[in-house]
């Protein structure tokens, strides 16, 4: 039952410079409940996290946690609340019992106590095989369990969880929530900041914010119910339904729309009629029905719906060179380090003008397979082939037929937009004229003219989005490939980014991309799944969920078909042993 | 202090010195770079000079002149390169062979007994390198003045010639056999304890905020004195530890005696441990990188404690804004009192008016990187 | 028709924005050496100034009292104090309060007149030994020529050697250190621009992204290499240019021969820094082993201290470093007038030195991704 609340704050303003990062929001915050913050990038979610924490002060305003004022009795605060830092805290040169046992005695658990809780939370975030291993070398998604176990360390009133699920597969997804509602139950207010909606809509209460303020302030389905009745969802002959989404979103009806598998789904504006759909759907023998609202389609709404369809980068983009072989292929792909296997015997092909998706739990294999693909490690025994060059052996011609965007931002922070620009075309061997056109051309589409002389690290992250792709876009690629293209990126630019990969892969651009993001892999044609370095799925998302499908399982959504596939492999390697 | 509590302390120090053992730089700078820089010290830079090269133009073939030719090549001081003739020694000395050229004239064996007739050798020195050329000039006057005495002590010309001369008797109290690595040496451990001082102690703050711990650590509730305690215990700790071990390797690896006590050496060393701790606890605080915190202390802390701290170059030599910028860098005031420790012994009225400056000089340190600390991130953004 | 490959040229820009990308990284870049120049020019000097001695005068005749003040008078004292007992002067030299301590015996006037040897004693303090050799030098030079003064013989020339300073007749200080300093510092700068830059590239996540562009190993190399190459030969110029105006130093070489030299220099100290690069993940890691290799490289060179003087193992150690046949080559154009075969041997083993470390480098970057 939810008592008095564990956190009020009102009216915080926090300025830098001449920026309001929080403009004069308040709200209360329920203990025994998971609250969650949500909002696109330079929101101010991070910022209202540090206040809570008392890292930050706000400039005005006042902020009560369990009864004291984070300014004045900061000691007293720090005492009862649970912090998680983006990056998650840990110290990566030490252990998983160092870091438990530094925290533990920072928070001054008693020696008697200690023991006991540690037992439990090694077993509650199965973290008990690797007492003994260092942080730096755990996976994404245990790295961030340990840190929710440093944080639980003193057992806090209040636990504050700054994107925790970013960079995190699936199963330690399901891990980290199965934690935090054993927590809630128990009383403690969690404070959870993300940007995947999906994670938001689990949530009791959700505050979602935008440019400083708060736009709305209760529990999920009152948001999503709004939308009610005006969610549809378009099944049709599946190799049309990225044009038949361009086509949607262009519609002055339509205010959002995603892939979904082999599906469509479609947000109407408020107010306007849905006969534009319906006839549009059934220009192309699509069947439009109504669906359930998510939390997703409400918070587009909410932030005034996503980008149009059309993708201007698409229009002039002709492939430079023209490429009959398979785009992608490896055969008999294996990569040792060591003893380690870390890619073993994988076989694939991709055809050109896929979207050809990588899928996998944290070392599962997939980043090595991919760096194999892009030239960035050479393999042990078998072959990669790009546009029918051998990586090995014409890495040069290989390397000109690809396009790479990386998952840490990797553009030359020293350079100004301008010059990075400048560089990527000629690091591609773009001259004279024909440079100068493909530059002018990209920042005409990605509206870059007045970011040209900033740092790119100053950039919004939907602009330094977009630069990513315009570098890795200047010499016409027929094959790309996105690792993790948008982790951690708030679902407005990813729709935008996404736009435009389905425009280009109407031009015949061939996409090859890793994710840790489910909806992500919804856009794909084709999905290869990988653990313990194997291949152990490959068909397309709907072919996917549909082998996970049973009794036990209905209409399983892609982390439910991704968690099971797992689940099985495991099962099997069980009963073997 | 409200709120101190030692073991949260001791729990900040036993992190960090679990840390600090699995740092591949800690041992490149406390365990690999003692070594290189004392063995350099004892060995590459020797103010002591030896086996010169040296050109020898012997214009006579006399008795007496092969008899001092043979005295030049006999002298540790010397490798004698013998010349045909001048030509052939100024191209040698031109193209750097040899460093100087001694000339024995024609009319050597006259010049001994008429000293009018000119000095009994000419020495050419190579003036491109002052103190070495100073060295050999001195040092083969010597040879000839050595080869005087031994042959014509008790002629009465050469009786003369000496009786009105000043004999100056040099004794060279504490290295009476004037080894400059005695007086390196105890240079070397200021320069290695500045860079664990400085140098690792700035880039271990920088880096926990580089890498989202300092976030984490500010968030719970160990104060900033306790953060900032356990950080510089350990270092304070390495830093002894590494006086010990460059001790050690001087004494016994390098022979430079140590007339002083253990206490006396530990006083000046954690002495000077406080301003280099301070210092680079300042430096992490004003820039939170790693790169631009490692290139200052290199700049403001390691040059400054090779250049100024009166260890090869004297300080009273240097015109005056160096010297009143010396006066400054803590380790000058702890190569004299290493010295002394060494060389000397416990000699206090030395060491502590040089703890006494160390002090002051840790505590404006300390000072400054205290105020520069915020508790909270917004300096950071 | 542009000299490289639009893939190289936009390497070698990127390379050259990244070390120059604005005011303050320039000056970053310009500054610290050449306040470097000017501090180590005055610091670097082994002659001693200001020297404190005491003196105890037994004797307290005419002649000692000559003897004190030409001493007094010369241009290495500091201060000099009068003390009044052997335990007084013992005292002053155990504390460091003198470098040296004077005591002029008893009989010293009376010796002189008699024409027995006079003797002085000296005691120095051997915490201090190079001064203090240097002082006690300065001090029999002074009773040399007060013998001078005092003696009644015929002989006006007691010092039976004629000695001579080829190059630098009045030896002074300036001449030696400036451009020493000069390639020093050069080198020191070129070293860590090349090193940060792989490093850098590594830590930020953007040699994943060069990598998986058409550019081969080659070019990466090349391009890395350059902005020391551009940066350093100009900064070496304004050093030599400095001590030719600011510092007085003559050059008696060829100028051209000098700029060919930097150039070469720069290039074989660049393949160090790139080897130390391609060896480091992270920029700290980098700076480091800059570091560690810095400080042998400035003191096996020859600078310090004269190279014959090392241990044969040091000094075939030393034949590996750059800054040894750069420090001859300098010295030769400035001092000695030599002329291009003269130098020839050094710019050779300085070409062996670059084109090894360039060619081990390469193929380090390369078997990295194994």
């Amino acid at each position: 039952m939810p008592e008095s609340p564990a956190i009020k704050f009102e009216n915080i303003v926090k300025t830098f410079g001449n920026i309001k990062a929080l403009d004069g929001v308040s709200a209360e915050i329920k203990s025994g409940q998971l609250t969650g913050i949500v909002g696109p990038d330079g929101a101010g979610k991070t910022t209202l996290m540090r206040i809570l924490a008392t890292l930050l002060h706000a400039d005005s305003g006042s902020v009560n946690i369990a009864g004291f004022d984070p300014k004045t009795q900061g000691q007293n605060v720090k005492d009862i609340i649970g912090y998680m830092p983006q990056r998650f805290g840990l110290y990566e040169d030490l252990s998983v019992i160092d870091n438990l046992q530094l925290y533990s005695k920072l928070r001054r658990v008693d020696e008697k106590t200690r023991e006991k809780l540690f037992a439990r939370l090694l077993e509650f975030t199965r973290l008990e095989p690797f007492t003994n291993r260092l942080a730096g070398a755990l996976s994404g998604g245990m790295k961030q369990k340990l840190g929710l176990a440093c944080a639980l360390l003193g057992e806090p009133k209040v636990l504050l969880l700054d994107e925790p699920g970013v960079g995190v597969d699936p199963v330690s997804r399901q891990d980290l929530w199965r934690m935090v509602e054993d927590l809630t139950s128990d009383g403690m207010a969690v404070i959870w900041s993300t940007s995947y909606l999906d994670e938001a809509e689990k949530c009791a209460e959700v505050l979602l914010f935008n440019e400083g303020k708060i736009l709305f302030n209760g529990k999920p389905d009152e948001l999503t119910q709004t939308l009610d009745g005006r969610s549809f969802l378009l099944k049709g002959d599946a190799d049309l339904r990225r044009k038949v989404l361009g086509v949607a979103l262009e519609l002055d009806d339509v205010c959002d729309g995603t892939i979904q598998g082999s599906a469509i789904r479609l947000v109407k504006k408020s107010n306007s009629s849905e006969d534009a759909i319906i006839k549009t759907a059934k220009e192309y023998d699509y069947i439009a029905t109504h669906t359930k609202p998510r939390f997703e389609d409400a918070f587009v709404d909410l932030l005034g719906g996503g980008p149009g369809g059309h993708s201007k980068l698409a229009d002039n983009f002709e492939i430079e060179r023209d490429i009959s072989q398979t785009p992608v292929a490896c055969v008999n792909l294996t990569k040792k380090f060591g003893n380690f296997v870390a890619t073993n015997n994988v076989s694939f092909e991709v055809k050109k003008g896929e979207i050809f998706g990588l899928l996998g739990p944290n070392g599962a294999g997939k980043s090595t397979t991919f760096k194999m693909l892009c030239g960035l490690l050479i393999p042990t025994s078998g072959t990669a082939r790009v546009a029918g060059h051998d990586l090995r052996k014409a890495a040069k011609e290989a390397k000109s037929n690809l396009g790479y965007m990386a998952q840490k931002f990797s553009l030359y922070g020293l350079l100004s937009v301008g010059q990075n620009l400048e560089f990527s075309a000629g690091v591609y061997g773009l001259d004279g004229k024909l440079k100068r056109d493909r530059i002018d051309e990209m920042i005409d589409i990605f509206h870059l003219e007045k970011y040209l002389s900033s740092a790119p690290g100053d950039l919004p992250l939907g602009y330094k989005q977009r630069l990513a792709l315009a570098c890795a876009l200047m010499h016409r690629p027929p094959v790309l490939f996105l690792d993790e293209p948008t982790s951690g990126v708030d679902p407005l630019t990813r729709r935008e980014f996404w736009m435009h990969i389905n425009g280009l892969v109407a031009k015949g651009v061939t996409i090859m991309v890793t994710t840790h993001f489910m909806e992500e892999a919804e856009y794909c044609d084709r999905v290869a799944m990988m653990y313990g370095g194997n291949l152990i799925a490959l068909d397309t998302p709907d072919g996917l969920k549909a082998s996970v499908e049973g009794k036990d399982l209905q209409n399983p959504t892609m982390e439910q078909a991704f968690i099971e596939l797992i689940r099985r492999v495991d099962a099997q390697k069980g009963e073997a042993a | 202090m409200k709120g101190f509590s030692f073991s949260r302390l001791w729990a900040l120090i036993i992190k960090e010195t679990k840390q600090m053992l699995r740092d591949p730089s800690t041992f490149l700078v406390a365990g690999l770079l003692p070594i290189i820089l004392l063995l350099l010290f004892a060995y590459a830079v020797s103010l002591d000079i030896r086996n010169l090269p040296i050109g020898m133009v012997r214009q006579s073939d006399s008795v007496k002149a092969q008899s001092i030719s043979a005295k030049y090549s006999g002298s540790r001081y010397f490798v004698v390169h013998p010349m045909r003739d001048m030509v052939e020694a100024q191209e040698a000395i031109k193209i750097g062979t040899i460093r100087g050229i001694v000339v024995i004239p024609a009319n050597f064996d006259e010049r001994i007994t008429r000293p009018s007739l000119g000095p009994i050798v000419e020495i050419v020195s190579d003036g491109t390198q002052p103190n070495t050329a100073r060295f050999l000039a001195n040092a083969s006057a010597g040879v000839a003045q050595l080869w005087l005495q031994d042959n014509f002590a008790n002629s009465p010309q050469f009786q003369a010639a000496m009786a009105n001369r000043i004999e100056v008797i040099p004794r060279y109290w504490f290295n009476a056999e004037i080894e400059s690595r005695r007086t390196l040496i105890p240079g070397a451990i200021a320069i290695v304890m500045t860079m664990i001082g400085t140098l690792l102690t700035a880039m271990v703050v920088a880096r926990e905020f580089e890498r989202g711990t300092m976030e984490a650590l500010m968030a719970t509730p160990a104060s900033r004195i306790e953060i900032l305690a356990g950080k510089l215990i350990p270092y304070f700790l390495l830093g002894l530890v590494a006086t010990a071990i460059c001790t050690l390797l001087a004494v016994f690896a390098f022979g430079v005696p140590l007339r002083g006590s253990l206490f006396g050496l530990f006083a000046a060393s954690s002495a000077f441990l406080i301003p280099a701790l301070g210092q680079g606890l300042l430096i992490s605080s004003a820039t939170k990188n790693q790169f631009v915190a490692s290139q200052i202390a290199l700049f403001a802390g390691f040059l400054p404690a090779m250049m100024l701290s009166g260890f090869i170059y004297e300080t009273s030599s240097m015109p005056l804004p160096l010297q009143i910028m010396s006066n400054i860098v803590a380790a000058k005031y702890y190569v004299s009192s290493l010295r002394s420790v060494f060389l000397v012994g416990d000699v206090w009225s030395v060491i502590l008016p040089n703890i006494g400056f160390m002090l002051l000089i840790g505590a404006l340190f300390f000072f400054l990187a205290f105020r520069a600390t915020a508790t909270t991130l917004d300096g950071k953004k | 028709m542009k000299l490289f490959s639009p893939t190289l040229w936009a390497q070698i820009i990127k390379e050259l924005l990244c070390v120059l990308r604005d005011k303050q990284a320039r000056v970053g870049l310009i500054a610290p050496p050449l306040m470097q120049l000017f501090i180590f020019s005055f610091a670097v000097t082994l002659d001693v100034k200001n020297i404190d001695i005491g003196v105890y005068d037994m004797d307290g005749g005419s002649y000692a009292q000559e003897f004190v003040s030409s001493i007094a008078a010369s241009k290495f004292v500091g201060k000099i104090a009068a003390v009044h007992s052997q335990e007084e002067i013992e005292q002053s030299i155990v504390n460091g309060k003198n470098l040296v301590g004077i005591i002029i015996p008893q009989n010293f006037s009376r010796d002189i007149i008699n024409k027995t040897p006079p003797k002085i004693e000296l005691i120095v303090d051997g915490r201090r030994a190079n001064a203090g050799q240097i002082v006690v030098s300065y001090i029999e030079t002074i009773a040399n020529s007060m013998g001078v003064f005092t003696k009644t013989a015929v002989d006006k020339n007691p010092d039976r050697t004629g000695i001579r300073y080829w190059f630098n007749p009045t030896l002074n200080y300036f001449w030696f250190v400036v451009p020493s300093l000069a390639p020093l510092l050069v080198s020191i700068s070129a070293l860590g621009v090349t090193s940060m830059s792989i490093a850098r590239e590594r830590e930020l996540g953007t040699f994943d992204q060069l990598l998986v562009s058409p550019a081969t190993y080659l070019e990466i190399i090349i391009a890395k290499a350059m902005p020391a190459m551009i940066i350093g030969p100009p900064l070496g110029l304004f050093m030599v240019f400095a001590a030719l105006t600011f510092f007085g130093v003559p050059f008696t070489g060829n100028f051209f021969l000098l700029l060919l030299s930097l150039f070469v220099h720069v290039y074989a100290v660049i393949g160090l820094g790139l080897i130390i690069s391609a060896f480091s993940q992270t920029q700290q890691q980098a700076i480091l082993g800059v570091f560690t290799i810095m400080v042998p490289m400035v003191l096996m060179s020859g600078f310090a201290t004269p190279y014959e003087n090392m241990p044969q193992f040091l000094q075939d150690i030393a034949l590996s470093i750059p800054n040894l046949y750069t420090l001859r080559i300098v010295q030769g154009l400035f001092l000695k007038g030599q002329g291009f075969m003269d130098v020839l041997p050094s710019l050779m083993s300085l070409m062996i030195i670059g084109t090894l470390s360039l060619t081990a480098s390469y193929f380090i970057v390369r078997n990295k991704l194994q």
